[in-house]
């Protein structure tokens, strides 16, 4: 049983089908990529894993048990989180905050201990903030701690990124295109990364990117969507020689 | 029966003037995506304009008429180029909380005005924003009613059948402004994609501040005919009018002109019905008509916020 | 020039509270401070009255102010750090003081003769059963608007404020005490609603409902305020502002934006609740029309002319702005009216060229908790 299980997904809008019958594993301590050419569907895929939307047909399974109909914090809560195609970063909050707020859903304190301070809200928010400032320690922005997000250069905003959807303590990390407009040295650090936290923190990753070289030095396993199916699974070099794949990314103009 | 006809010209007379000032909000509300609190001020003040038009120009109807779309038009395109327009980069949150700030600029700078001045027949008379003020109604329409159904006791007033004829009039040649002018046409792309618009050669800034200027005017109209039915104006009278009219807007669904229109003509019935089903006496139940515009507001947002002719909306994540 | 002698008489009556506006401004970061500023200003005024250096009138002004102030900081915490755009906010606030009101005048029916020992604890009590009413319609309001955004949420908040005053214009409430029936409510409100109650010092007989409406509001602003800005640097806090930020985000985080939203709603009505039943035992009467559109526009303008999302903005532009007002009407005189006028002015002008407030979203420095910069709440 893997740990992550998608069963024949599908998603409508309207009469437009974003994703149809598509069916993925997951299993733990992977990392699986996630490729294909742009309107493939693989964000929307993302989303009705995360409960944004519900499947209009299909499951979705965490642990064996369905996920599906659960609202987007519980599925957080379970233990999946994500980054986003667009950052998504709190402009208002300080790096740190962004980080902390990430965890929120781990706390105990209640309104009235906030509210009144009490000793052991005190220590949960020392707790909190090691716990944030570990993570930034990891991603290499521990000395930004206190500035504004847009303060940051892309690439650190994209890390900020990452760090923020760590600290929810998850055991499925779906991180969306985290190489989008990086160069080739931050790319090379992202991967590192990447790496990092996967065997420090035993997670299993589901990785959409178009950076072919990132994927596949890093994944283990690649699907390949085009039009909302799945054409393509194995492993890096069985995909990339596949036809199937080769047509859907240069009939698009896209890159391989 | 002859009470439910009468009660129903009632509604649609009511209807007629949510509609314009619903017009307003709702063409307003397409171009820039603003509830522009201080239209029912604009409403407010076109009463007052057709006031003193009749009584220091001493003109007639169509006189005061004039007078007041003009005036309001002008009102209209002042609050877009001044307030509007510098804070249409700023977020939305910022133009609503200005909105909210003429709103309470308008009205109580009308409360606050006290002058004398002199009519058109040499009278000399006082002006005092705090109180009511009695409209001349009589100057500008003479009160006849009409028999509209013979044998049966339905009636039309002479003031009922010219406030629903200019409504309809008014409401016809909006509706021909924009379907078959080129104004017309960029108002409608103006409401839908600005920035194609604007690289067309179109200027944008020229079309929105007409589309309020049209607004506006509308609204003053709506003034003189709602001051012609009741005819004690008074500075606040712009405030649940204008949140009536609102309600209205949304109720058709905000944006879309029909919407208004339909949105006003409902919610002018539902008044009239509240009002006629509630006992008249002895407490005074008008508040808990009122408190009728405000519970459809309610159900409307929960149950179809999109409102009748509206599109729903929907986040890309 | 008259004018401006009253102006100026009018704005020196307040010198206590310019006092007390200059400490919270002083850049002192300890966290001692407050008990400074609430101490000093605690036996400042009472002092000064008994000395005859400021009038009763102004003392009771200073009250209005503490009252208002824990009304803007109430809605700053739904509007400033929860992002929600609520303008029905005197709703809250006069529900509470009706619950207020009925149990200190029906059930408790507090009176000058009643005794000490039981007068304090009841109208504490009914102050926080206030609340708790006002809270319930806080989640009544906050519930079903969820999914409204911006302007609809507006609207909506404003027709749910407009809807409860009108329900209050009919609801009568009757109590047979003794022979008599006693009925209130209705169009004319609640009359005679009882002074809160004092301490019976001899001499101070006069000035005791005074002193006694100074010194509850001020405890209950500082009480309220240092729950509210507790609550706004923890984790809870940085959930709201999160959702104020970016509500999809946060949701997908793992923030139950229900929870939260609603809550923000819940609490800021609870302490609503509390101000307006404080409001109603100053102004000693309840009118359905306080709870209204007018109401709510005042405390909104406070908010954002202070910054929304600053506590200390908002303590700040509650002060000045009713301090402002205060001197205008004796510069205005007949000519009241003209005062909306200015503050309506005012609003558009802060819009246009300085949206962000007095304070924007940063605090005093004596107000973040320990190891904090002086950025904002979150």
């Amino acid at each position: 049983m893997a740990l992550l299980e998608l069963h024949n997904l599908t998603r409508l809008f309207g009469g437009l089908a974003a994703v149809r019958g598509v069916s993925l594993e997951l299993h733990l301590g992977e990392l699986v990529g996630l490729i294909g050419p742009n309107g493939a569907g693989k964000t929307t895929v993302f989303n009705v894993i995360g409960g944004v939307y519900p499947p209009t047909s299909g499951d979705v399974r965490f642990r064996g048990e369905s996920i599906v109909g659960l609202a987007p914090h519980d599925v957080a809560q379970h233990g999946i989180t994500r980054t986003f195609q667009s950052i998504r970063l709190f402009g208002g909050m300080s790096v740190v905050e962004n980080v902390k707020v990430a965890r929120h859903h781990r706390t105990r304190s209640g309104l009235l201990a906030s509210m009144i301070r009490t000793q052991s809200f005190r220590d949960e928010e020392a707790a909190i903030e090691a716990d944030a400032m570990e993570l930034l320690r990891l991603v290499g922005l521990a000395e930004r701690a206190n500035d504004a997000p847009k303060s940051l250069p892309y690439g650190l905003q994209r890390r900020l990124e990452i760090a923020r959807a760590l600290a929810g303590a998850p055991d499925v990390l779906l991180l969306d295109e985290p190489a989008a407009g990086m160069n080739h040295t931050e790319v090379d650090d992202l991967v590192a990364l990447i790496r990092r936290i996967q065997q420090e923190r035993e997670l299993s990753v589901l990785l959409i990117e178009h950076q072919m070289p990132l994927v596949m030095s890093i994944c283990k396993r690649v699907y390949v969507m085009d039009f909302g199916e799945v054409i393509a699974h194995g492993t890096p070099k069985e995909i990339q020689n596949d036809p199937t794949v080769v047509e859907a990314y240069l009939g698009s103009g896209g890159r391989v | 029966m002859d009470l439910i006809l009468n009660q129903f010209i009632n509604g649609l007379q009511r209807g007629s003037i949510y509609a314009l000032i619903a017009l307003g909000y709702t063409m307003v509300y397409g171009v820039l995506r603003l509830i522009n609190f201080a239209h029912g001020e604009v409403f407010m003040i076109g009463a007052f304009a057709a006031y003193f038009a009749a009584l220091m120009a001493g003109g007639g109807l169509v006189v005061a008429l004039v007078a007041a779309m003009c005036a309001c038009g002008v009102l209209g395109l002042l609050m877009e180029v001044g307030v509007y327009r510098p804070l249409r980069s700023r977020p939305r949150l910022t133009a609503l909380i200005a909105a909210i700030g003429l709103s309470i600029l308008l009205s109580n700078l009308v409360q606050a005005l006290q002058f004398d001045f002199r009519s058109a027949s040499g009278e000399e008379m006082h002006f005092s924003g705090a109180s009511y003020t009695p409209f001349p109604a009589d100057l500008l329409a003479a009160n006849a009613h009409y028999r509209l159904v013979p044998g049966r006791e339905v009636y039309v007033t002479r003031i009922q059948g010219l406030n629903l004829g200019v409504s309809v009039a008014l409401m016809a040649g909006l509706w021909l402004l924009v379907r078959r002018t080129a104004l017309g046409r960029a108002m409608r792309a103006c409401a839908d994609n600005q920035e194609s618009l604007s690289l067309m050669g179109v200027s944008v800034n020229r079309v929105i501040a007409v589309t309020f200027g049209i607004g506006a005017a509308l609204a003053g109209a709506a003034g003189v005919l709602s001051a012609l039915t009741y005819p004690r104006i008074d500075a606040t009278m712009g405030l649940m009018a204008g949140l009536k009219a609102f309600v209205a807007a949304v109720l058709g669904g905000i944006g879309s002109i029909p919407g208004a229109v339909a949105g006003g003509f409902i919610m002018g019935l539902a008044e009239v019905a509240a009002a006629g089903a509630l006992p008249s006496s002895p407490v005074d139940y008008t508040p808990l008509a009122d408190g009728v515009a405000f519970a459809l507001l309610i159900l409307v947002l929960l149950v179809r916020p999109q409102g009748i002719f509206g599109e729903a909306e929907s986040q890309k994540v | 020039m008259s004018a401006l002698l009253n102006g100026l008489r009018g704005l020196w009556q307040f010198w206590p509270i310019a006092i007390a506006l200059g400490l919270m401004l002083a850049p002192v970061r300890s966290r001692k401070w407050p008990w400074v500023i609430v101490g000093s200003t605690l036996v400042l005024t009472p002092l000064a009255l008994s000395l005859g250096w400021i009038t009763l009138y102004a003392a009771r002004m200073e009250a209005l102010i503490f009252i208002t102030a824990i009304l803007a900081v109430s809605l700053n915490l739904i509007n400033g750090l929860t992002g929600l755009f609520s303008i029905g906010h005197a709703g809250f606030a006069i529900v509470g003081g009706y619950a207020a009101g009925i149990l200190t005048t029906f059930v408790f029916q507090l009176g000058p003769e009643t005794r000490l020992p039981l007068a304090i604890p009841a109208f504490v009590v009914s102050l926080l059963l206030g609340g708790l009413a006002a809270a319930a319609f806080g989640f009544l309001v906050g519930l079903p608007t969820l999914r409204l955004r911006g302007d609809y949420l507006a609207i909506a908040t404003l027709g749910f404020g407009e809807i409860i005053c009108v329900v209050l214009r009919f609801i009568t409430f009757r109590r047979p005490v003794g022979e008599q029936v006693f009925e209130v409510g209705g169009p004319r409100g609640i009359q005679d609603i009882p002074a809160m109650p004092g301490l019976p010092i001899p001499g101070t007989e006069v000035a005791m409902p005074v002193l006694a409406s100074f010194v509850y509001s001020l405890v209950a602003l500082a009480l309220i305020v240092w729950a509210i800005r507790n609550l706004s640097f923890s984790s809870h806090g940085r959930a709201c502002a999160a959702i104020r930020e970016d509500e999809v985000a946060a949701e997908i985080l793992g923030v139950d934006t229900v929870f939260y939203k609603v809550g923000a709603f819940t609490i800021g009505a609870f302490f609503a609740g509390v101000g307006g039943a404080l409001l109603a035992h100053w102004s000693n009467m309840l009118h359905p029309s306080m709870g209204g559109f007018v109401r709510s526009i005042e405390y909104l303008i406070i908010v954002y002319i202070g910054g929304v999302g600053s506590i200390s903005g908002s303590l700040l532009a509650a002060a000045l702005l009713l301090i402002c007002g205060e001197t205008l009407k004796d510069v205005l005189r007949d000519r009241d009216a003209w005062r909306m006028v200015l503050y309506g002015g005012i609003l558009i002008a802060v819009m246009l060229w300085r949206p962000r407030g007095l304070y924007g979203d940063r605090e005093f420095p004596w107000l973040m908790p320990r190891g904090r910069s002086t950025d904002g709440p979150a």
